[in-house]
């Protein structure tokens, strides 16, 4: 919010002598999304919701006829908590401005303003994960980044989901991301075979990502060699608001319960009137909460 | 991410009534012939003869410029978000420049910091909450102010004319790079009301 949108502010619209109104397209910008192709989308009934990270019991043991088989347990990880959080924003305007103003259609359009900020904000959010995915002030509910070499699993372990030496874009990169990705432990400490379904990257390296998945051979070998990364169908991503750097990326898997967006509330939005001021006021706000439960879904390259 | 560069004080809320999600706004005459630009955002002062003008950093400030209520630029009289240097009405009070402030007292207004902080961590910014800092003007951009606040000089000195209240939307910002949105309040508030002595 900032001050009331007056006849002074906004003196150029009182008289029809404009063209365009040239602004920011407001149109699909919920359905245009990036964050919903990266993040599971769901809702959350209450103030908070905990995830809950449970293992076990690991492998089953060889007896010998007649002896008793051996009693397993589970084990209880790491619990997540997703408090919901809200985001808004409220403009006015005079009732002057309202009646004067001849392009109010396209210069106020407050409506989807509103809700273009409040969907950009989302994606600014749900971004902010990828931006601060090594950053050790922004943990999950095992205590580290989301991508940490110190991932727990539950009953004792540790599993990393970021690359030990960080790659730039490359098929090679890719490969080793596939591989590490299937190695990686299950809940209960046991190889789980997941798969990469998802590319996400800044918006720099659209070009390499292009090159390295739809290459049908292998350039560094001369092209003689199949690209093996062409054809499995990764979607590469390209995340608007993933500034942080230009040379970092991740690739999104299977797991399940990886990065989250919840809903409390989906954006909502009210209009009402200052009868002493005769200002008309337009609010908006969402709720919703983001992070992630297991950091299985995603694989980084700190490069 | 990249810090959004904004110019001035840009009101955000009252200070002690939480739920008036309006501005207060007064109208003030500007001098004639007055030599310095006016721009939505720049923090002003009331003068002995009656008139607004400019603050410098250092003033008791009386409110933040919010538009010009009107004025007459040579040929008619208009509005507009600025008020151009040396506008002229001369005797004639019809077309006397006049001012739409908002009075900072108890008022709650966003002001980017002009530089990073040292350190840029969180605990950084959380350590001069409740410090004083003062504003420094800058470059305006169409009709807004260039004002920032001098982050750098951060201090308890209480002749600096700003409060630091708070950080706003901490996890949208990037604490460690210019440009930071800090949330202030001011301290050295010219305010009749209260007895204060006007600025000169």
């Amino acid at each position: 919010m900032s001050t009331t949108i007056t006849t002074s502010t906004a003196y150029r619209t009182l008289k029809a002598t404009i063209d365009s109104v040239i602004t920011d397209n407001s149109d699909s910008v919920e359905s245009s999304l990036v964050c919903k192709k990266f993040m599971i989308s769901e809702t959350m009934p209450d103030a908070y919701v905990d995830d809950l990270e449970v293992g076990g019991p690991g492998l089953a043991t060889e007896r010998n006829e007649g002896q008793a088989l051996d009693v397993m347990t589970l084990y209880e990880g790491a619990q997540t908590r997703y408090w919901s959080r809200k985001f808004g924003l409220i403009m006015e305007i005079t009732e002057e401005l309202d009646e004067d103003g001849k392009y109010n259609d396209r210069y106020l359009k407050i409506s989807r303003r509103m809700k273009r900020a409040i969907f950009k904000t989302l994606e600014q959010d749900c971004a902010n994960i990828l931006n601060r995915a090594a950053n050790s002030a922004y943990v999950g509910g095992d205590g580290v980044s989301l991508a940490s070499a110190s991932h727990t699993i539950p009953g004792g372990g540790t599993f990393s989901n970021t690359l030990a030496t960080p790659a730039s874009p490359s098929r090679i990169a890719l490969i080793t991301v596939v591989q590490n990705v299937s190695i990686l432990p299950g809940h209960d400490g046991l190889r789980e075979g997941y798969k990469v379904k998802k590319i996400v990257h800044p918006y720099t390296q659209w070009g390499v990502w292009k090159g390295i998945l739809g290459s049908e051979k292998v350039p560094e070998s001369g092209n003689n060699e199949t690209n093996v990364v062409n054809g499995m169908g990764f979607e590469p991503i390209m995340v608007p608001f993933w500034d942080a750097s230009d040379t970092n990326w991740g690739a999104i898997t299977d797991a399940d319960d990886g990065l989250k967006l919840k809903w409390k509330r989906k954006p909502k939005s009210r209009t009402w009137y200052e009868e002493a001021t005769e200002v008309i006021k337009h609010g908006s706000s969402a709720r919703w909460a983001r992070g992630w439960s297991n950091a299985r879904g995603f694989y980084f390259s700190n490069a | 991410m990249a810090n959004r560069a904004l110019g001035g004080f840009r009101w955000v809320g009252n200070a002690v009534a939480p739920s008036v999600a309006e501005p207060p706004i007064v109208i003030r005459p500007v001098a004639d012939d007055f030599a310095v630009q006016l721009s939505i955002g720049d923090p002003v002062k009331l003068i002995s003869t009656g008139y607004i003008e400019d603050a410098d950093p250092g003033d008791d400030v009386f409110g933040i410029f919010a538009g010009a209520e009107q004025y007459f630029d040579g040929d008619v009289i208009r509005k507009g978000g600025k008020i151009p240097a040396d506008t002229s009405y001369d005797t004639n009070f019809a077309r006397q420049t006049l001012a739409r402030i908002i009075p900072v007292r108890d008022q709650l207004f966003d002001c980017d910091a002009d530089t990073a902080l040292t350190g840029g961590a969180w605990s950084d910014w959380l350590a001069i909450v409740g410090e004083n800092v003062e504003w420094q003007t800058g470059t305006a951009v169409g009709d807004h102010s260039g004002v920032t606040l001098d982050i750098s000089g951060h201090a308890t000195t209480n002749t600096f004319s700003v409060r630091i209240d708070s950080i706003p939307n901490r996890d949208m910002q990037d604490l460690a790079a210019a440009r930071v949105k800090v949330r202030c309040k001011f301290n050295l508030v010219q305010d009749v009301g209260s007895g204060a002595i006007l600025g000169t």
